[in-house]
Parts: C-alpha cells; sequence; structure tokens
C-alpha cells in the first residue's frame, strides 16, 4: 500500500508522466438517423482529461415545430451527461447506442456535454485523439501535453492557463 | 424488469439507467481504489494523476448541473435537494483534493468515491427537476402547436382557393392532427410523457401532411403558409427570450411593442396574392431578425452587468481573505491551532478560483452560486477568527465542534467544511 512518505505532497505527480499527445482528427458529415429532426451540429469543443478521458461539449440547432431533436454523439459510453436548453434548463433525452433524442419541444438549440474515454487511444506517453466532425472543434490538451503529429493544421493555436487550446477546421 | 413487466418503460428506463450509473459509481470507486495494486512510485504517481483527473471532471460535471439548477431556481423551480447534493458532493471533493495533496490516497480515493456517490443521487433528483421542466416545456408546445393548426384550419376552409376535394382532404389531415394533439394532452394529463411524445411525432407527420395535400393544388400557397407557420413559431420563442428578460427585472416594453406589431402583420398575412405575401413575408422575417439582435443585446447587457457584479464580489472575497491570513498569521505566532481555519479558507479560494475559470466559460450564473458559497465560508472563518481572536487558549478544534456541531474534529478537511456546511447543520441535516 502506497504511504504517505512514499509519493510527494505536492500537486504536482504527473508532471513528466503526461508527455507527448499524438493528435489525429478526421472531419466528415454526420447521418441523421430515425425519424425525429436529425442533428445540425453548431459548434463542438472537446477538452481531454489527464486521465485519456474526453469532455465533449456541443451544440446543436434545433427545428422549434419538432417535438424532438436527433444528435449523433462522439464516442459509445457516455458519463457525467447534462443536456440543456439555450437558457440552461434541463431537456427529457433518450439514448440508442450513440443516438441521442431529445425532447426539444419548440427550443431551438440543444447543449449537450458529457465524458468518454472513446475517442482517445492511450499507448504510454503517446496518445491518438480520433473522431469525426461536421464543424470545427476547439480542441483542449491536459496540462503538460505536447502536440507531436497532427492530421490538419490547426486555424489556431493558443495556451490557455498552461494548456494547449487549437482550433481544427 | 417488473415495471418493463407493467409496459412502464420509460420509468423502467430511467430507474435502469440510474442502476447502471451507480454500478458505474461503484465500478469507479473500486477502480480508484485499485491503486493498491501499484508498488512503483511511477504506478502511483500514475494513479494520482487518475484520481485528480476524477475529481476535475467531478467538478466540471457539478458546475454544468449548477448552471441548470440556476437556470431553474431563476424559472420557479424547487432546487433545494439538488443543490444540497451538489454542495455536499463538491465538499467531499475539496476533501479528495486535499487528503491527496497530503499524500493520503486511501482518504482520497474514499471522499472520490462519496463525492461520485452523492453525484449518483443528484442525478436521480435533477431526473425529476427535468421532468418537471419538460412538462412545463410540452404545455407550450402543445398550445403553440394549436394556435398553429386553428390559423391553418381558418385558412383552408375560408380563405385560400381550393379545390373542394383538396379542400376536404387537407381538413381531415388538420383534424387528425388536432387529435393526436388532443392525445398528446390527455397523455400529458395522466403524466405520461412517453405516449405524449409518441402523439406529438404523429401530430407533425400529419401537420406536414397537410402542406403536402395544399402543395398538390396550390404549390407556392401552400409554401407560403409553411414560411408563415415557421415565423410564428420563431415568434413565439422570441416571446419566450422577452419573458425571461423581464423575469430578470429587464424593461422590456420596447422588445414587447416590436413583437407585438410582427405578430400583428402575421396575424393578418393574406396569402391570396402571392407577391404581397412575399413581401410582407420578407418584412416580417427582417423585423423578428432586428427583434432577435436587440434581444440578444439585452441578454448579453443583463450578463456583462452580472458578470461585473460577480468579479468586485470576487475581489472583495479575495481581500478579506487576505486579511484573514494576515489573523491567522497573528494567531498562529500567538500558538493557537488554526489548521481548520486555514482549510476554510484554502476551500474558499478554491470556489473562487472555479467561479474564474466558470466567468472565463460565461457561466455566469454559475460563477455567482460558487462565489457565493464562498462568500459563506468566509463569513463563518472571520466569525471563528474574532472567537479565536478572544481566547487564544482554545483549540480550534474545539471551537469548530461548539460552533457547527461536527464530530469529525480530527480531520482538517471535515472540520473546515464544519464551517462550509453551517447553513446544512442548520437545516437539520
Amino acid at each position: 500500500m502506497a504511504k504517505a512518505s512514499d509519493v510527494p505532497a505536492s500537486g504536482a505527480w504527473n508532471r513528466g508522466l503526461l508527455a507527448l499527445l499524438f493528435l489525429f482528427i478526421t472531419i466528415s458529415g454526420v447521418t441523421p438517423i430515425s425519424a425525429a429532426q436529425p442533428s445540425n451540429v453548431q459548434g463542438l469543443v472537446v477538452a481531454i482529461y489527464a486521465d485519456g478521458t474526453a469532455r465533449v461539449t456541443m451544440s446543436v440547432a434545433a427545428d422549434p415545430l419538432s417535438p424532438s431533436t436527433n444528435v449523433t454523439l462522439l464516442g459509445n459510453t457516455y458519463q457525467e451527461m447534462t443536456v440543456s436548453d439555450v437558457n440552461g434548463l434541463p431537456f427529457r433525452f433518450s439514448l440508442d447506442q450513440n443516438n441521442m433524442v431529445v425532447d426539444t419541444l419548440g427550443s431551438n438549440s440543444v447543449k449537450v456535454s458529457y465524458t468518454t474515454p472513446d475517442i482517445t487511444n492511450k499507448l504510454g506517453k503517446y496518445w491518438s485523439l480520433a473522431f469525426t466532425s461536421p464543424v470545427a472543434v476547439w480542441i483542449t490538451l491536459p496540462e503538460n501535453a505536447s502536440v507531436v503529429n497532427l492530421n490538419k493544421i490547426p486555424d489556431h493555436i493558443e495556451n490557455r492557463d498552461g494548456r494547449v487550446v487549437l482550433l481544427m477546421p | 424488469m417488473q415495471l418493463r413487466a407493467q409496459g412502464n418503460y420509460s420509468y423502467a428506463y430511467s430507474v435502469a439507467l440510474q442502476a447502471m450509473q451507480m454500478f458505474g459509481e461503484v465500478y469507479g470507486a473500486a477502480e480508484t481504489l485499485t491503486y493498491r495494486e501499484g508498488s512503483s512510485i511511477e504506478v502511483r504517481a500514475e494513479n494520482a494523476t487518475r484520481m485528480r483527473a476524477a475529481i476535475e471532471r467531478a467538478y466540471e460535471f457539478i458546475n454544468e448541473i449548477e448552471d441548470e439548477l440556476n437556470s431553474a431556481e431563476e424559472k420557479g423551480y424547487n432546487v433545494t435537494g439538488v443543490r444540497e447534493a451538489l454542495d455536499l458532493a463538491r465538499q467531499s471533493l475539496a476533501n479528495a483534493t486535499s487528503l491527496l495533496d497530503k499524500g493520503d490516497m486511501d482518504g482520497a480515493a474514499r471522499s472520490l468515491a462519496d463525492a461520485r456517490g452523492t453525484l449518483g443521487q443528484s442525478t436521480a433528483q435533477l431526473q425529476r427537476l427535468t421532468n418537471d421542466v419538460e412538462s412545463v416545456r410540452l404545455c407550450g408546445y402543445l398550445e403553440n402547436a394549436n394556435d398553429s393548426l386553428n390559423r391553418l384550419e381558418l385558412r383552408v376552409r375560408e380563405q385560400l382557393n381550393l379545390t373542394e376535394a383538396v379542400r376536404n382532404q387537407t381538413m381531415e389531415a388538420l383534424r387528425l392532427a388536432k387529435e393526436r394533439l388532443q392525445l398528446a394532452n390527455t397523455s400529458l394529463a395522466y403524466g405520461n410523457f412517453d405516449d405524449a411524445m409518441r402523439e406529438l411525432e404523429s401530430y407533425r407527420y400529419r401537420y406536414e401532411v397537410t402542406f403536402r395535400y395544399m402543395g398538390e393544388e396550390g404549390g407556392s400557397v401552400a409554401n407560403l403558409e409553411q414560411q408563415i407557420a415557421e415565423l410564428q413559431w420563431q415568434a413565439m420563442d422570441m416571446e419566450r427570450r422577452i419573458q425571461a428578460l423581464n423575469s430578470q427585472s429587464y424593461n422590456t416594453t420596447a422588445l414587447e411593442e416590436s413583437l407585438n406589431g410582427t405578430r400583428a402583420l402575421l396575424q393578418n398575412m393574406n396569402v391570396t396574392n402571392p407577391n404581397e405575401a412575399v413581401k410582407n413575408i420578407a418584412q416580417v422575417r427582417e423585423r423578428l431578425e432586428a427583434l432577435k439582435d436587440s434581444v440578444e443585446d439585452a441578454e448579453g447587457q443583463l450578463c456583462s452587468e452580472q458578470r461585473v457584479r460577480v468579479q468586485e464580489q470576487i475581489r472583495e472575497l479575495e481581500g478579506r481573505i487576505a486579511q484573514l491570513n494576515s489573523t491567522i498569521a497573528a494567531l498562529k505566532a500567538n500558538g493557537t491551532n488554526v489548521s481548520q481555519l486555514e482549510t476554510m479558507l484554502q476551500n474558499a479560494v478554491r470556489l473562487l478560483e472555479q467561479a474564474q475559470t466558470r466567468l472565463a466559460s460565461n457561466a455566469v450564473n454559475s460563477a455567482e452560486g460558487l462565489v457565493g458559497q464562498a462568500s459563506a465560508i468566509v463569513d463563518n472563518a472571520s466569525e471563528m477568527a474574532r472567537t479565536m481572536g478572544g481566547n487564544h487558549g482554545t483549540s480550534g478544534d474545539n471551537q469548530i465542534g461548539g460552533q457547527g456541531g461536527q464530530d469529525q474534529v480530527g480531520d482538517n478537511q471535515s472540520s473546515g467544511q464544519g464551517g462550509y456546511g453551517e447553513g446544512n447543520n442548520g437545516k437539520g441535516k
């Protein structure tokens, strides 16, 4: 068992362990699935945590005339999910694999947030990030991570609070 | 399974989902605790990294649920139960972070598991809140759909130039669409949300069929009617947003006048003269766009006023924390045990840091909520410091035990939350 004396009493254990991140993103269209209004993604943000899971936040346009809206999610397993309208009020939803049907009932947009381990691949210090997106994506990397490869040139790169943030076209 | 056998699929699904979530929590907690298997420093460090990430994720989840709660509270929903659960989860996470900082992996893992368990419970409570919100939303949708159908029915019956056969066919489609709306209404009255949604999908299909029938003969007229219907829904959405501004004490008179004018134009739209209708539709669209810009400006203005207020509160609290740190240093010099006070201030600082992060993400309501919590902690810490200042011989632990009724006096973080959780104690926790 770990003893308190064996480990450094600071918040920086991960420094040096999480070093390199190989980033690979493919952009393509999204296919509508059911009778509900198909997904029309307007914005996508992906934040990678130090454990390799990713927080996905997407905003999707909804047809106010349609009672429900389809949203195609990234990944296959989801945790810590919230689904809300433009005013931040929660929506009811149902899930069938990676297809979500949201009861939008007159609202014109949906914000979906969740954590998924499925879009990252970890091989020791080398991680890859791969998914399909119909729109440009903001990606936030974990602290101390470096990008060693990209499949596309980012539209924007910045450092925000010690984290690399990329806008992928 | 019992619920499923009874045919209550929606509730069965919800309960199954919760069961899976609980399994997830337990599995997650067990996974967190497997760090014991590792012996090398690298393995332990990796476990600590994973635990920190899990804590960060949980905080993010809490912040997002809190955004929903703030919005729901503004609309008059009772969110007390969920909010208390979130506060508890946040306390457990602060505890986990503090223990992790001290290298106590066992304790940190337990606190993290506590936080996850509490979050699982809050998710179930949030589900009930969501059902309440969605019922209101569904009522609004039914009302709008009904208005839209009535308007269309009037036009088909009296105004549109259709042959008798097409008129009858269209009227029948409208009747069936109305029937679906009534069935949806009945399902909602019985609390059967899933059935109501199924009827609404059916209504929507029949509503579109109506335009298809009209289109077979009147082509452009059907298309114009469909555009008018869509603009009406946009106007309804504007009305909701204006009402939201009004509920935040914003003067919405000009916005309401503009909306009423636009609605009157829509109401009196005559598609029997297509050229004129096209012009009027373009005019309404333009007015709705302008109104949307004005509403967005007003929303932005309210948000930036709130942002400034929250930033001022953060600065004020930072000043008070700095003063308290000086007091703590003086008390420490006199030999007083101030560890609990220090922990309370660390919690307050953490909350303020989170509030800054939320502000940066434009989640101003959530930031304000966090600042409120930090303020309560600082108030308690000030009171405790004042008491300690008057009696330096008394230990901080005893002071906390006396004030908050906490029994975990030996645990720095828990007793720190004693001050944080005094409000809860007062509510008979």
